[in-house]
């Protein structure tokens, strides 16, 4: 019994997944956005983009019971963005070595603002997705209760 | 009159096959942004068609879940729009086939008890 209750609810679980993934990536892109500013140069690295690795969540359980192997998507690393540094004249910076040449970090703005609103799409998509499993849920109910 | 047994295991069997279908979009939903990934797919209709002509007993059809392999290797193949449209579609099918289900019950209510 509480076997068969917990293959229904299964579905939430998927959605869930789903959703705290994107809400690690959406920690990682603000850590970017927090960090795009510290500078380096040649001795010491300026800071690095982050990037989340998603990858799909199999769950063998669910393959046998539904003989769908699905859950969800998780993160299961966070990679280091490798493109070069940029490179600014700034003499007076703390950071700048004896040319005045400082590296700056590989974070572009633009590109996190634009992630970030891809997750926010993400995170409506996987709502959504939650709700329509509710309806479903609630048409069992509905339908078969009575 | 109704065979009640071929009848409901028929729609139970439609049932499962969309419970199956919603779980897949949602398992494809939580991953449009992973790289690589193809989505699920749950076949049943094709079957039921095949087991109609044949004549075998449509109770008996069971669905299946296959990954779809179409689009470019290494590149994610999911649309969110045809995925959320599929999962309405499925929710709304879903409705009529539990309302079904629910009908056969009320069915038997009414034999038994008059009411």
């Amino acid at each position: 019994m509480v076997d068969v209750m917990k293959g229904i609810f299964r579905g939430f679980d998927i959605s869930a997944a789903g959703l705290r993934a994107e809400l690690q990536r959406s920690e990682i892109v603000s850590s970017n956005l927090v960090n795009m500013h510290r500078t380096g140069n040649s001795t010491k690295e300026p800071y690095r983009r982050q990037v989340a690795v998603f990858e799909e969540v199999l769950d063998d359980e669910m393959r046998k019971r539904h003989g769908i192997g699905g859950g969800g998507a998780m993160i299961t690393r966070v990679a280091e963005d490798q493109t070069a540094f940029p490179a600014f004249y700034q003499p007076g910076h703390p950071d700048a070595d004896e040319n005045g040449m400082l590296l700056g970090s590989n974070v572009e703005l633009f590109r996190e603002l634009a992630d970030m609103q891809v997750i926010a799409r993400s995170v409506d998509a996987n709502l959504a997705a939650m709700r329509t499993y509710r309806g479903m849920l609630q048409n069992v109910v509905q339908n078969m209760g009575k | 009159m109704i065979d009640f047994d071929k009848d409901t295991a028929f729609t139970t069997r439609v049932i499962d096959a969309l419970t199956a279908r919603g779980k897949a979009s949602l398992h494809n939903i939580a991953n449009q942004n992973t790289k690589g990934f193809k989505r699920y797919e749950v076949r049943f209709e094709e079957f039921l068609t095949k087991a109609d002509k044949s004549g075998e007993k449509l109770g008996e059809v069971k669905h299946e879940v296959v990954r779809d392999t179409s689009g470019a290797e290494g590149l994610n193949n999911v649309v969110l729009m045809d995925e959320l449209a599929l999962l309405g579609k499925t929710t709304l099918l879903q409705d009529v086939m539990t309302r079904r289900l629910g009908g056969y019950k009320s069915y038997i209510n009414k034999a038994i008890y008059g009411r």
